[in-house]
């Protein structure tokens, strides 16, 4: 037991000297986080960063132009969220490039024209690079109902010029001009069609709490990227040396984990406690959750050490396998990455397909993250606790299993 | 030359000789494989559920529901609801992101709405977000066929003082419906928005780029520990110390170019590579960027537990900041500002717009600028200063 407790307090020790770089680690990380939701609270607290600037290129004598830009700018639908700009074609792609505007509508040239005739020509949408929001995606279906839009109406004027024509009806530019103007009105008032009814949803949490959550589940992983030195495995005489000391591999692993967890630990608390100071100055709470006073957040972290316990148990399970820093630390990121975007830290679960949400359940951060966002919203986490608990019994069962094996193959 | 092919070799080995780091980056490629494939005909991202009451005699809802159901793709889907009550408790328990009840008699609701501009659908939801709105336009959209119709005749009956002759109108209106898409959507390049103009397009797979380059830069980072250890080992005593400066690069280059390969046999593999060489281009100009920032941090961080620490940094920097999920300067421009020292965010642009690789050049040129200054200029200046 003693020899036990003199190992243990050695590689606590010996992981304690790389504890300064990974807390000044932790500082940048909580600083550079912290920051980042100052500025964008700040920042939305100025409305004109909530709008959508839409670059609008055309040629100068379009005719109706800056009539339909005027219109759309003071719809209801739009008033608030869209602001249109006439450029030339090389300053919009300048401001998109700069991000000044979002996206530029290119206009044909005589469009007005082309859609009163019929021959309807096609604007195009341009983006400065690739959109990978779900917002995005739906673009291409609200095209078609735009589109809808147009050719509706235009069939709707080419029958009423049809049918005066039939039936010889006089003022048929003058009905022709008025029938223009309704539909636009109609299209842009078309949701006065749909009645919303709003209703109660079962237990789910909301998106803010969950990638608070995930951010902070996917911290204490990728953590593990600097513990490489920490868990880097001792050479075979020296775990021989230490078996004739009578510290079997169990012992050995057993010491190891013990004083990871620990040096963990400490590491925790710092990043708790800059990560309460940051809250406090800037004064960013989550309401209705647990993280809604410095209180609150202190109960969170303490709660949350079943958690701290299951990723240092995967960390120390990937350096075991793996042997070295290299392949631990690119195993360690592409493992995490892949579990993380499984079990919904990065796109909600609901919107992946069947087959992802099955395994996703079925990895440990899913449930670390039921985890937490159980505690966060004072619901039952004793299944997902039990989960961890599993899982981290799972991970030292297979350093073990490792162990044995390598023992066994170079006897 | 014998030196930098012994070099070369040495470096190979040892990466090569790591089993689970090769199974890593085999892993990229299959996963990315996995992901595309793994959608059913049922799998969408957003869910609306749709009621027809009486559907036997609701013939006008029951073909517009269908047509709504034929468009179901990957990005929505529409399904039926055999009641109002299945229909709740659908998007109660989230199965729906949203329902829609429709009128027992469709064509006469058009028809009021036309005059009187009453709803005629329901729609049932948790709450109003912009999604959920977009699916409104969508389904208003598909009835507005109709709607326009009727607004014609409302116009002609106030107009001519007479009510048009039903069959005679709808031949009028028919023959000039049509169903063109007159929308279009590219790039800053010019290139085509497949993503846009493709809804079926994956969209799982819009961050494997992203995830890719960061990927890189973490092989490049984690090629970089290896320094430290050559460091103290003196693995290279018969090389001049210029020359280990060099060599030194090559260790940064083995473990990238490897994970550049393979990012770029899944970005292939995954049909989200649109433009060959300019991935090519982008990815090469890339590593040197990662090679570089990986050669200066080396330098700065004397003690590997320094550099050990910077790795989370720009791991987890490269994730926030740049566009690999989503793009933050979205809520606020000026965030846009802090990823600037990040390669990925030049990489994530290059691909539409070629000015962004020659700032991608422009910055591997600056920071082996800084390299070579840390390493051999400053202590070269200080020597001269002492002498």
């Amino acid at each position: 037991m003693k020899r036990f407790m003199q190992y243990i307090y050695l590689e606590w020790k010996r992981m304690l000297t790389s504890l300064p770089g990974i807390c000044l680690a932790s500082l940048c990380i909580v600083f550079f986080v912290a920051g980042i939701f100052c500025i964008c609270h700040l920042g939305n607290n100025q409305q004109e960063q909530q709008l959508v600037h839409i670059g609008v290129v055309a040629d100068k004598d379009e005719p109706f132009l800056d009539w339909m830009i005027s219109m759309l700018s003071k719809m209801e639908k739009t008033k608030d969220k869209l602001r249109f700009k006439k450029l030339e074609e090389a300053e919009a792609d300048k401001q998109l490039s700069e991000r000044k505007i979002n996206v530029i509508i290119l206009i044909p040239h005589h469009y007005i024209y082309s859609i009163i005739k019929g021959t309807n020509k096609h604007l195009t949408i341009r983006f400065a690079k690739g959109e990978t929001s779900i917002i995005s995606l739906l673009l291409s279906q609200l095209s078609e109902t735009a589109s809808s839009l147009i050719l509706n109406s235009e069939a709707g004027i080419y029958a009423l010029q049809e049918y005066y024509q039939k039936y010889g009806y006089t003022n048929m530019k003058k009905d022709e001009l008025a029938l223009n103007l309704l539909y636009l009105q109609e299209a842009a008032k078309l949701d006065r069609g749909i009645k919303i009814e709003e209703i109660q949803t079962q237990a789910s949490y909301p998106l803010i709490s969950s990638y608070v959550v995930s951010a902070i589940i996917l911290l204490l992983f990728l953590w593990g990227l600097t513990y490489s030195k920490m868990l880097t495995s001792q050479t075979r005489a020296f775990q021989n040396q230490l078996r004739l000391f009578g510290l079997g591999i169990e012992k050995q692993l057993l010491a190891r984990g013990i004083a990871f967890y620990g040096i963990n630990l400490i590491n925790y608390a710092i990043l708790v406690c800059l990560a309460g100071v940051a809250m406090i100055v800037s004064n960013i709470w989550l309401p209705d959750t647990l993280l809604k006073n410095p209180g609150g957040l202190l109960l969170f972290a303490i709660a949350l050490l079943p958690a701290l316990l299951l990723t240092t148990a995967f960390i120390q399970f990937v350096y075991e396998m793996t042997e070295d820093a290299l392949g631990g630390i690119l195993f360690l990121f592409f493992s995490v990455m892949i579990m993380g975007f499984f079990s919904g830290c990065f796109y909600p679960m609901d919107l992946l397909p069947k087959m992802v949400q099955n395994i996703g359940k079925l990895t440990p951060i899913y449930q670390l993250r039921q985890y937490g966002l159980s505690l966060l919203h004072h619901a039952s986490p004793i299944k997902p606790l039990f989960g961890i608990l599993l899982y981290s019994i799972g991970c030292y069962a297979f350093i073990l299993l490792i162990r044995h094996i390598r023992r066994t193959q170079e006897a | 030359m014998k030196e930098f092919f012994t070099c070369c070799s040495l470096w190979c080995k040892r990466i090569l000789k790591r089993p689970l780091f090769l199974l890593t980056l085999l892993l990229m490629p299959l996963s990315s494989l996995f992901l595309q494939n793994c959608r059913t005909r049922e799998d969408a991202i957003l869910k609306a559920a749709l009621y027809i009451p009486d559907a036997e005699h609701n013939a006008s809802a029951r073909e517009l529901t269908e047509q709504l159901i034929q468009t179901s793709n990957h990005s929505i889907s529409y399904y039926y609801c055999s009641s109002k009550k299945e229909l709740r408790q659908d998007v109660s328990s989230g199965k729906a992101n949203c329902g829609y009840i429709f009128p027992r008699d469709l064509d006469s609701a058009l028809k009021t709405y036309a005059k009187k501009h009453k709803p005629f659908i329901t729609s049932i939801r948790p709450n109003q977000n912009t999604i959920t709105s977009i699916i409104d336009e969508i389904i208003l959209g598909k009835s507005y066929q109709k709607i326009s119709y009727h607004i014609l005749q409302t116009f002609l009956c106030s107009k001519t003082l007479s009510v048009p002759n039903d069959a005679d109108l709808t031949e009028l209106f028919s023959k000039h419906t049509d169903s063109e898409l007159l929308f279009q959507f590219e790039y800053m390049d010019k290139t085509k928005n497949e993503n846009l103009n493709h809804p079926d397009s994956n969209f799982i797979l819009t961050p494997i780029r992203g995830i890719t380059a960061v990927f890189i830069l973490l092989a490049c980072m984690a090629g970089g520990l290896l320094w430290y250890s050559d460091q103290k080992n003196k693995l290279l005593p018969f090389l001049t110390q210029r020359k280990q400066l060099y060599f030194q690069i090559l260790s940064l280059l083995v473990p990238g170019f490897l994970a550049s390969v393979i990012g770029l046999l899944t970005i292939s593999l995954t049909g989200i590579s649109r433009n060959p060489k300019r991935e090519f281009l982008s990815m090469t100009v890339y590593l040197l960027a990662c090679i570089a920032l990986t050669d200066v941090l080396r330098t700065l961080c004397r003690k590997r537990e320094y550099f050990l620490a910077a790795i989370p940094f720009f791991t987890i920097g490269s994730f926030i900041l740049c566009p690999v999920f989503a793009d933050i300067s979205i809520i606020l421009a000026k965030l846009s500002y802090l990823r600037t020292i990040l390669p990925a965010n030049y990489y994530l642009n290059t691909l539409h717009s070629s000015a962004d690789i020659g700032y991608l050049f422009l910055y591997a040129a600056i920071l082996f600028m800084i390299s070579f200054l840390l390493q051999r200029g400053i202590p070269l200046l200080l020597q001269k200063l002492k002498t």
